[in-house]
């Protein structure tokens, strides 16, 4: 299985009345494959997909002008904030279990209960 | 009660620097980006007080037993989404009552129960301890969740 994580989403969202961020959207993805041939084949489109994201509030004392913030401020928080929430282990568990899962069968036919034609998998 | 409540800033002391040597943690806390779950900011919210007397057998009241249940908030951060995880810790102290001035539980009022009860958690800083003891317990439960990481 091939697993890569991307991030989607790291926006801040700024106070009604003011240029200091409120709060950050984080929203990160797990694009799975089978096998890498399969990955070459799809021209990159995932064979399964997961997502987590969260809110990270910043509390009223606390706050920044939103240029208060660099491109390495916003790296580090995110991949911390997706350190201590876990979020890897269970994207990896949601994506392996897309591509594991059963699957069905294309020319199944329920009135005959046989592959209708040839067996295509 | 002092001695106590110093053992007890070390333990706190101690677990403040294994969290800050976490360096996700670090980050968020220096950027003011924790979790709203893991800010610890602890406030008392709840005192009460139970007062029970211990007689000698000629039932005169040789010292008094005061529980203090505390119950301590997490944080107060926002107002809109008051925070739900409160700590409770309950702690029993004596106040030994000079044999001079032994007498029957008739001979208390209540007002001089209560101030017997209040001089006690005054002088044996009972506020602080339980705020600190629930700071201590929430921080822990912090680092336990880091070290589970960490394991994995």
């Amino acid at each position: 299985m091939i697993i890569e994580y991307e991030w989607i989403n790291r926006e801040p969202f700024l106070e009604y009345n003011s240029y200091n961020v409120e709060n950050w959207l984080l929203q990160l993805s797990a694009k799975g494959w089978l096998t890498e041939s399969g990955k070459m084949a799809s021209s990159g489109n995932p064979e399964a997909i997961a997502y987590r994201s969260s809110t990270a509030k910043v509390p009223l004392g606390g706050r920044r002008h939103v240029t208060g913030y660099s491109s390495g401020d916003i790296t580090s928080v995110s991949e911390a904030f997706r350190k201590i929430e876990k979020w890897d282990r269970p994207l990896l568990i949601e994506v392996s279990g897309e591509l594991y899962s059963p699957r069905a069968i294309p020319n199944w036919n329920n009135s005959t209960l046989q592959v209708s034609g040839e067996l295509d998998l | 009660m002092n001695t106590r409540l110093q053992l007890l800033q070390t333990e706190l002391d101690e677990v403040k620097q294994d969290l800050v040597s976490n360096s996700e943690y670090a980050t968020l806390s220096g950027m003011n980006m924790l979790p709203r779950n893991w800010t610890v900011d602890p406030c008392l919210c709840s005192m009460e007080t139970g007062i029970r007397p211990k007689e000698n057998d000629e039932n005169q009241v040789t010292h008094f037993l005061c529980d203090f249940k505390g119950v301590v908030k997490k944080h107060n951060i926002d107002d809109c989404r008051p925070c739900g995880c409160r700590s409770s810790t309950t702690l029993t102290l004596s106040s030994e009552i000079p044999s001079g001035e032994w007498k029957a539980l008739s001979g208390y009022t209540d007002q001089e129960k209560q101030s017997i009860a209040e001089q006690l958690k005054n002088n044996n800083l009972v506020e602080e301890y339980m705020t600190k003891r629930a700071e201590f317990d929430f921080l822990k439960g912090v680092l336990k969740y880091i070290k589970e990481e960490d394991l994995r």
